[in-house]
């Protein structure tokens, strides 16, 4: 018989061994990653905080209000509050925008309810850009809570990711590794945030402050991708009885870029208010107040995430919305301030 | 072909697969006939691979093989006698498609400054730099030599042979050819072992030093020298280690199925001269423009031997690029070229002098390499001309910039490279043999670990794809 191994005059032992440690080193990785990541290890922790929120909303309030996204979404909205102070049962479920908009919105889907409504709260870079690879945090965060059909077989039908590339996925990566290697030389905490930090609703807080440029970045548009996701999402939510509607991120910029942001912004929510409602905002998602955030430009401060807080309260229960008249209004108006400062 | 694609990894297993179960079911019909059935699997292999890349890289690379292979047999049929007239011809068609998909856009649009909008959006097919400079030496080797015309299904296989079809090694008739003649699938255990040693290091070069370097490659700085000069550093061993990394894999796939590839890169970061840096980088494309363009002008031995070297130098950015940054990156290395032959006969510099000066050109000429936009290419330059550039103010400025953990990444990733830099050093200081202390299976144990837990999630295309 003419087959593959009997022109072997003996077995390729190096080749073996190197195929055996590569196969091997994987396996460290995995088991590293799905158990022991800093990063992944925080937020399922923390999914397990806005999960027994969510139990207890849908226990004793009945239908629940899901605000999701980035990190955005977590360091602003104050479930608590929106429950003693607007009677509102919103569980924060932001996690990390990392994760790409495609597994932030499927890991949301499995804890609606008929009858609940949905804050799609996604940053609009992340549904910029083409959702057809799946950032490794994604990948990583979906197999270590159980769900890898999050990234194997989305619901929505995007940003499918195969089983080998999944598998690739599954590793540290030289930047974290070498991330960990420094903080854990300075002696400083293996991931920024601690878990501690979290409210019963899911809002995450930090004590950490950061210096902020307010530069902002280019005008960010609905990429086909995110497109597709928006109108699946929202068939989803007709289909399932949700009621949905995108609320924008507030964003540090400096007081000269303020116009320029809020254009910009309304410019992304005419082409968002094509596939969901949009809750009207009035400061179109611009805050040129520095002290206002902690560590990155979309993290609010406590402080002023209580503001964001009631005013998403009051958007809420009135169900302020912007229509497209509005929001082309809106800005030429910001258009024109911009040019008459 | 992108070997840091997994895609790739899969149609290669599968082809192989389908490969092998023919060869087994059919092992009694075949009889004699083995050998022929070997080589069309190893044709199709390569066209099936070059296919799923794109419909119209396929095309393209078939219509350069069929044309050259015809334009050949013609000539060597009819009129032979006058070859030399009619390479005149035969060339200028070869690389016709790659004058058009490459050069026409900057020619027409950015030279003679018409407006044809079609000519923007032209996409450089997959690997038709080097297929096509192959497919001139070939023609130019046959005739030249008086060589026979070899049977259309050898010259595909040396033609399309698929490891180095998109971004060579540039292979030669007289090294490839006699093997694809004599192909068959055998492997022994030595190849196989040779073979995964140079894909495991070729692996740790790409996925592990060259994308983590390009994430971390940092060219927005224009006013900035010690940026500029940190940009230059990480691009320039980014492209070493992108390139490099894929000729080493190439090596090692042609070398598991038993053919032997010209060792495209002899570690040129160690080299003490321009001459020597060149080489040992790009050592084929180097040989081809020596052999092809470079003699044939009169070479090193005429009175404008200068003009020769700078005309080379020049042709030789261009060809990795449609831009004047890439003739001026070509210019530049042709006037170190000059000065390194002209200083050379009076000076004789110590190696811890010269070392340095090589890397100081090498890794300055990387800016015009990357930099495609003409004014802010200008206005680095200027920047790393200025002395005043270099004050505190500036390195200031760059240290607050770099300290935070992204800083501490790149200075991690920059040591590791400096490892494998001593190592390469060493292989050719003590062994004369390039890469022999990274191929010792001890150290791929550890590159392949490395590799596995350093690559980042998210892969980059070779670089040389582009070209």
């Amino acid at each position: 018989m003419d087959s593959f191994t009997s022109h072997f005059k003996n077995v390729p032992t190096r080749a073996a061994l190197l195929l055996g440690t590569a196969l091997g080193s994987w396996v460290v990785c995995v088991v590293y990653t799905l158990y022991l990541n800093p990063e992944v290890d925080h937020y399922r922790q923390g999914d397990v905080i806005k999960s027994a929120w969510a139990a207890k909303m849908e226990r004793e309030q009945g239908a629940k209000i899901v605000a999701y996204g980035g990190s955005s979404c977590e360091f602003s909205i104050d479930g608590e509050r929106l429950l003693a102070n607007y009677g509102l049962p919103v569980v924060n479920d932001g996690q990390h925008a990392g994760m790409g908009a495609v597994v932030l919105t499927e890991s949301v889907l499995g804890k609606l309810r008929r009858g609940d409504t949905l804050i799609v709260a996604l940053e609009p870079e992340l549904l910029a850009t083409p959702l057809n690879e799946e950032p490794a945090l994604a990948v990583q965060f979906s197999f270590a809570m159980g769900h890898p059909e999050w990234v194997l077989h989305p619901a929505l039908d995007v940003g499918h990711v195969n089983w080998f590339s999944a598998a690739a996925s599954l590793r540290p990566g030289g930047y974290h590794a070498f991330t960990l290697l420094g903080k854990w030389m300075r002696r400083q905490p293996l991931y920024r945030y601690q878990v501690r930090d979290y409210a019963r609703s899911g809002w995450a807080r930090t004590a950490v402050r950061m210096a902020l440029t307010g530069e902002i970045g280019e005008a960010p548009h609905l990429s086909n991708d995110a497109r597709i996701l928006l109108a699946n999402l929202s068939r989803w939510c007709a289909t399932n009885r949700v009621r949905v509607v995108y609320s924008l991120p507030w964003l540090y910029c400096s007081p000269d870029r303020f116009h320029l942001l809020q254009k910009r912004n309304a410019e992304f929510l005419i082409e968002m208010i094509h596939f969901i409602p949009v809750l009207r905002d009035q400061a179109l998602g611009a805050d040129p107040v520095a002290s206002d955030f902690a560590d990155t430009p979309l993290h609010l401060t406590e402080t002023a995430a209580l503001r964001r807080t009631d005013e998403l309260g009051r958007e809420l229960r009135t169900w302020d919305t912007w229509t497209r008249q509005d929001l082309e209004r809106a800005r030429a108006d910001v258009q024109q301030a911009a040019r008459d400062p | 072909m992108n070997f840091a694609e997994s895609r790739f990894w899969g149609l290669l297993a599968a082809g192989m697969a389908v490969i092998l179960l023919l060869r087994w079911i059919l092992s009694s019909s075949l009889g004699g006939r083995r050998d022929e059935f070997d080589k069309f699997a190893l044709l199709s292999l390569g066209l099936f691979l070059l296919l799923c890349i794109s419909w119209v890289t396929f095309i393209i690379f078939l219509v350069v093989a069929v044309l050259s292979y015809a334009g050949l047999k013609w000539i060597l049929t009819h009129n032979q006698k006058r070859w030399h007239f009619y390479l005149f011809i035969l060339i200028p068609l070869q690389l016709a498609p790659l004058a058009y998909y490459k050069y026409a856009n900057f020619l027409v649009n950015g030279v003679l400054g018409f407006d044809v909008p079609a000519l923007r959006h032209l996409f450089i097919p997959v690997g038709i730099s080097f297929y096509s400079f192959q497919k001139v030496a070939f023609v130019v080797d046959t005739l030249a030599f008086r060589q026979p015309l070899p049977r259309f299904l050898d010259y595909l296989n040396f033609a399309g042979f698929f490891p180095q079809i998109v971004a060579g090694p540039i292979e030669r008739r007289r090294d490839l050819l006699p093997q694809m003649e004599a192909f068959r699938f055998r492997w022994s255990a030595e190849q196989v072992n040779q073979g995964a040693g140079w894909i495991a290091l070729g692996l740790f070069f790409k996925l592990c030093l060259a994308d983590n370097l390009a994430a971390l490659f940092d060219p927005t700085s224009m006013s900035n020298a010690y940026e500029i000069w940190l940009a230059n550093l990480v691009f320039g061993l980014r492209i070493y280690y992108d390139f490099a990394g894929y000729s080493l894999i190439a090596l090692g796939l042609a070398s598991v199925l038993g053919l032997r590839l010209t060792l495209n890169f002899a570690s040129p970061y160690c080299a003490t001269s321009m001459v020597e840096f060149w080489r040992r980088w790009h050592i084929t494309l180097s040989q081809w423009f020596r052999d092809y363009l470079y003699v044939p002008l009169g070479g090193g031995r005429v009175g404008w031997w200068a003009f020769n070297v700078a005309l080379v130098f020049v042709v030789s950015g261009v060809w990795h690029g449609a831009g004047w940054n890439f003739a001026l990156w070509g210019a530049i290395h042709g006037m170190a070229l000059i000065a390194n032959r002209l200083l050379s006969r009076r000076l004789k510099l110590a190696t811890v002098l010269a070392w340095p000066l090589t890397m100081l050109t090498a890794f300055a000429a990387w800016l015009a390499f990357y930099e495609t936009r003409t004014a802010v290419l200008g206005m680095k330059l200027k920047t790393l001309l200025a002395p005043h550039a270099y004050g505190r103010p500036a390195l200031h400025e760059a240290l607050q910039r770099w300290s935070s953990g992204h800083g501490f990444v790149l200075i991690c990733f920059l040591l590791l490279t400096a490892g494998v830099l001593i190592l390469e050093w060493q292989s050719i200081a003590r062994r004369d043999a390039p890469y022999y202390y990274l191929c010792r299976p001890a150290i791929l144990v550890g590159l392949v670990i490395l590799t596995v837990i350093l690559a980042p999630g998210k892969s980059n295309g070779f670089i040389y794809f582009a070209f």
